[in-house]
């Protein structure tokens, strides 16, 4: 993670220049600028390979015939001299950081694979089915040279919602935690004819005499002093998922083709950021259905979902464990019909098909899209933070092969 | 026999320096120091890449907003950071405080490299002597710039110079605000040794109108000893005071030597047609239509434009004007002069409330509004400083030539932010386009330059220490030249279609001198009444009140009657209840927090929080 796109030129500061960034408009011209130069990335002429250290039990067997293969693998694989860019002193100026040999990592797991067809024999029905099933744990073992650091993920619109430190998953998900909606019990007028909660001093008006404090959402003092405040944040998940597995088969007879291919992840939970946009008011523009549904109303009660609709709510929004939603899901990769048609003069191979990609997705996730992956190429700093992509598109093709 | 041969080359045999980038040697000559040295000067403007309004060169939100001069404005769920420090909530972990440490540090570090470099150029003799000097001198000036305003802003910071982090000097890690003993470090004599360094190696004309020359390292000298002076007699920063008569020695060099002379009008001063004027010492440049999108172009004060489709910028109503600084500007009709005492219990009358005229014509943006006579307009009684109109942007009263300030229309949540609009920065209509970005998302990018130190500065900071001094004449003497000048030129008045006619826009405007400073406190309180009025809205207001020590008691007393004023018909909504329960808290939030993400990194024994957070 982090460590397979190490720039060769690590080792050496370089400067840059940019139309703005290093620009000024020395000759006092009001429409020209004179360009300079910046440092763009410090170098860190000390930095050397990392050590992977990979610990594998496998086991393969293929038995009846080649007819059935069976795959496991248990690794534990671990990384010291890890290259991590760790964050610089703000005193140190302001230019991309170099990798630096200062963190450990550890990759436990175990895959699984089984592999069953029917022998390839003359027989005129073939099949093949495959599965496999994977499972791995990531844990920082060691982050910094002299004492533990934080590598911080990105900051989107001044909020952060995952944060790295040794004994955590990588990227772990860092905000307050969510107890159900206030009731009224932690509000009252106070003799200047404020409605205020002693529980929030640094969101004057989150407890507003709207909604008589109720329906906001309560968050968990974690360190009991009773106040709502950054002290409580914690860490609320990871967006390392449990399994991984896929199913595959394949079948033929008389000419006729038809594959499948299934393929999930189980356990996985991702930040929904684009929830803060359509669920909340912060922003301008359009919401989601579900904050008009959803949103508390005293009928609803504990089944809505969504704090109390309110234009004076600046706490609801930042990172907590709403945003943690379960992106667990199913997909219809790939399914596949076919006809070959063998006897056709002056053409050795004629196959007609019909292929339908990502048919369909099972998932809880409201996002427009719970394989990030697929479709993003995520960098390590913002792994599992949805910030609204394109979906993977449903395809249909209808093909022809030739063999002359 | 392959291996052998690679064994015997040596590591740099292979060194081979990044193509297409470029490295410290490619810069070390005449041409590679200058680039870096624009490169420093790029981030004057506080707007480096990864920082923006919140980092603003003007500090409007830390020097002005946190002050009595304005309100963050706009709408609380806007830019929702800008919005604590009205409320004197300055928290550890704000980004906006964050990103201002950042861009301060960034320009220290643009600064240092200018430095190392240049040494090394001169070490492999690639630059003349009489080059060397310039550019270290240059460089030094800036880096001083640099850590004077972190200095003034967070109080306890380290100085940053060209060894840390080098083989010659300690890590960043370990070079924090703090000694051995805990005790914060005091860095106002490094400023003040790089400042005369430059003083020395800078030459006292400058070749080009944005760069540093010896009169602009002397002003910023003065603007050191005046704030060190001050902040450490009002035990704000442990430290020495600066030597005795170091504050007057320079302030009256640069009276009698510079090239200065105070512009004919006060509004030349921020009008884009009059960038580096005679009067401007030390200026950041601002430029447009240059080939960005505008981020060169003063985009600091960016979002500090009214708000609405018909007016200048249109973004987004921030930095709004406070009732109390309007106060300010009321004057005695008989004297001409200000209430110093009591200006404001005597409110200014407001278009609270008030919607725009219906009928407001959008073409021109000059009708006769029947809903609401703009204080001092037509009754000579109603007397006001002429300056308010130039500082201040409100109802009935032409906005430079874009059309009289229509109200509410303007302004983006009037019981929220007030009526009134900045208008200091803002661009003219004729010039939108041209002195304005035409390109960007954001129209508010200008070619106005922010006039950091003027010769205006220089004389109500010699009249601050004649009165110090006791030299109550001297201390009148430059006040009223402050005043006299003040009445040159007010703003016109306007016909239907637009133009200027030869009236002013207020038979109320009247400004007059002082006649007499009776006692050393009257004197005091009118030099210090009369630095507001001309840098209103400046971004300077909070940091003098911290250097003369009245920060707790005048913003105290400020929040509390603001909370008094009705602000309209709502009535949940009819006073500023985000102003409720706010505390300026003496002896603690004089200094913003040290940012506790450089805490974390560095250390609490390196990198010590100021006291009370």
């Amino acid at each position: 993670m982090g460590n397979q796109n190490i720039d060769p030129y690590n080792q050496y500061s370089t400067f840059r220049t940019h139309i703005w960034e290093s620009s000024y408009d020395i000759t006092g011209s009001n429409n020209s600028v004179r360009v300079g130069y910046d440092t763009e990335r410090f170098g860190n002429p000390f930095g050397h390979w990392e050590t992977t250290t990979v610990l594998d039990i496998g086991f393969d067997a293929t038995v009846f015939n080649g007819r059935f293969s069976l795959y496991f693998d248990w690794f534990d694989r671990k990384t010291t001299d890890m290259l991590v860019q760790l964050p610089l002193p703000g005193s140190r100026g302001d230019a991309a950081t170099p990798f630096q040999n200062a963190g450990e990592m550890e990759n436990k797991g175990v895959e699984f694979t089984f592999f069953y067809n029917n022998g390839f024999s003359n027989s005129e029905f073939q099949y093949s089915i495959g599965f496999n099933i994977s499972h791995y744990s990531n844990k920082v073992l060691k982050l910094g040279e002299d004492h533990d650091m934080i590598i911080q993920g990105p900051s989107l619109r001044q909020q952060r919602y995952t944060r790295t430190v040794s004994g955590q998953p990588f990227m772990s998900y860092w905000g307050k935690e969510l107890n159900g909606f206030t009731d009224g019990s932690e509000s009252y007028w106070n003799e200047d004819g404020d409605y205020i909660s002693d529980l929030y001093p640094n969101y004057y008006n989150y407890i507003s005499q709207y909604g008589s404090g109720k329906g906001r959402f309560r968050f968990i003092d974690q360190n009991d002093d009773g106040v709502i405040d950054d002290d409580d944040n914690t860490f609320i998940g990871s967006p390392h998922p449990d399994f991984y597995y896929g199913l595959n088969a394949a079948f033929e007879w008389k000419g006729f083709d038809f594959t499948l291919f299934f393929q999930g992840v189980s356990g996985m939970e991702l930040i929904n950021y684009v929830a803060r946009w359509i669920d909340f008011t912060q922003f301008g523009g359009n919401r989601s259905i579900k904050m008009y549904e959803k949103s508390w109303t005293p009928s609803l009660g504990d089944k809505a979902e969504l704090p109390v609709l309110s234009s004076w709510d600046n706490l609801s929004y930042q990172p907590n464990d709403y945003f943690v939603q379960t992106a667990s899901y199913l997909r219809m990769r790939n399914i596949m019909f076919g006809y070959t048609f063998s006897n056709i003069k002056g053409v050795d191979r004629l196959r007609l098909y019909f292929q339908m990609l990502n048919l369909f997705t099972i998932t809880k996730y409201e996002g427009l899209e719970p394989d990030l992956a697929s479709v993003n190429q995520a960098n390590d700093l913002s792994l599992g933070i949805d910030q609204g992509v394109y979906p993977s598109a449903k395809t249909f093709l209808l093909g022809l092969n030739f063999g002359f | 026999m392959i291996f052998w041969l690679i064994q015997a080359c040596t590591d740099s045999y292979f060194e081979k320096l990044p193509p297409g980038t470029v490295s410290e040697e490619h810069l070390a000559n005449t041409e590679g120091i200058n680039t870096l040295l624009i490169g420093a000067y790029s981030v004057l403007d506080g707007v480096n890449g990864i920082t923006t309004w919140e980092a603003a060169g003007s500090n409007w939100i830390y020097g002005s907003v946190a002050s009595d001069d304005a309100h963050v404005g706009s709408d609380e769920g806007d830019a929702t950071e800008a919005h604590l420090f009205e409320r004197y909530d300055f928290q550890p972990l704000s980004g906006y405080l964050h990103n201002k440490w950042r861009v301060i540090y960034d320009g220290i570090s643009r600064c240092n490299d200018v430095i190392r470099i240049t040494n090394m150029a001169h070490a492999k003799g690639t630059i003349t002597s009489s080059h060397y000097d310039q550019y270290i001198a240059e460089a030094s000036a800036l880096r001083a710039h640099f850590h004077f305003e972190g200095k003034i802003i967070f109080g306890n910071i380290m100085y940053i110079d060209e060894k840390v982090g080098t083989s010659e000097g300690p890590s960043f890690y370990e070079t924090g605000n703090v000694d051995e003993s805990g005790n914060y470090i005091d860095i106002w004599p490094y400023i003040e040794r790089d400042l005369i360094q430059a003083i020395d190696g800078l030459p006292s004309e400058r070749s080009e109108k944005g760069r540093i020359d010896q009169w602009a390292a002397k002003g910023i000298l003065a603007r050191v000893y005046m704030h060190w002076q001050g902040r450490v007699q009002n035990g704000i920063d442990p430290s020495e005071p600066p030597g005795l008569g170091s504050a007057e020695a320079i302030l009256d060099d640069i009276i009698e030597n510079g090239p200065f002379e105070l512009v004919e009008s006060y509004h030349d001063n921020y009008r884009i047609a009059s960038n580096n004027n005679v009067e401007s010492i030390f200026e950041i440049q601002a430029s447009v239509n240059d080939g960005s999108l505008g981020e060169n172009g003063n985009y600091g004060d960016v979002l500090n434009f009214p708000y609405g489709s018909t007016g200048p910028g249109t973004c987004c109503g921030f930095h709004q004007p406070s009732q109390n600084l309007v106060n300010a500007f009321l004057t005695d009709p008989v004297t001409g002069l200000p209430y110093l005492y009591d200006f404001n219990t005597r409110d200014f009358r407001w278009d609270m409330g008030i919607p725009s005229h219906e009928n407001w014509d959008r073409e021109s943006g000059y009708w006769i509004d029947p809903d609401f006579v703009p204080y001092g307009r037509d009754d000579s009684a109603e007397s006001i400083d002429p300056r308010l109109d130039w500082v201040v942007g409100r109802r009935g009263i032409p906005y430079l030539d874009w059309a009289l300030h229509p109200g509410d229309a303007w302004i983006r949540k009037q019981w929220y932010g007030g009526p009134y609009s900045p208008k200091k920065q803002v661009y003219y209509k004729e010039e939108e386009g041209i002195m304005s970005t035409a390109s960007g998302w954001a129209k508010g990018a200008t070619a106005n330059n922010i006039r950091l130190i003027r010769l205006a500065h220089i004389l109500l900071w010699r009249a601050e220490i004649a009165v110090d001094e006791n030299d109550l004449d001297l201390a009148m003497y430059l006040v009223n030249q402050i005043r006299g000048r003040a009445a040159n030129q007010v703003v016109m008045a306007r016909d239907t279609a637009g133009n200027e006619l030869n009236t002013p826009a207020c038979t109320g405007y009247n400004i007059m001198p002082y006649l007499n400073f009776p006692d050393k406190d009257y004197a005091r309180i009118a030099v210090r009444h009369e630095i507001r009025l001309e840098f209103g809205m400046d971004g300077n207001r909070f940091f003098d009140l911290v250097r003369w020590g009245i920060a707790a008691e005048v913003l105290n007393d400020y929040v509390q009657i603001e909370l008094t004023r009705p602000i309209g018909n709502n009535s949940f909504e009819n006073r500023r209840y985000f102003l409720h329960n706010v505390n300026f808290e003496k002896d603690k939030n004089e200094r913003y927090p040290i940012p506790q993400d450089e805490i974390d990194l560095m250390g609490k024994d390196i990198l010590k929080q100021n006291p009370g957070y």
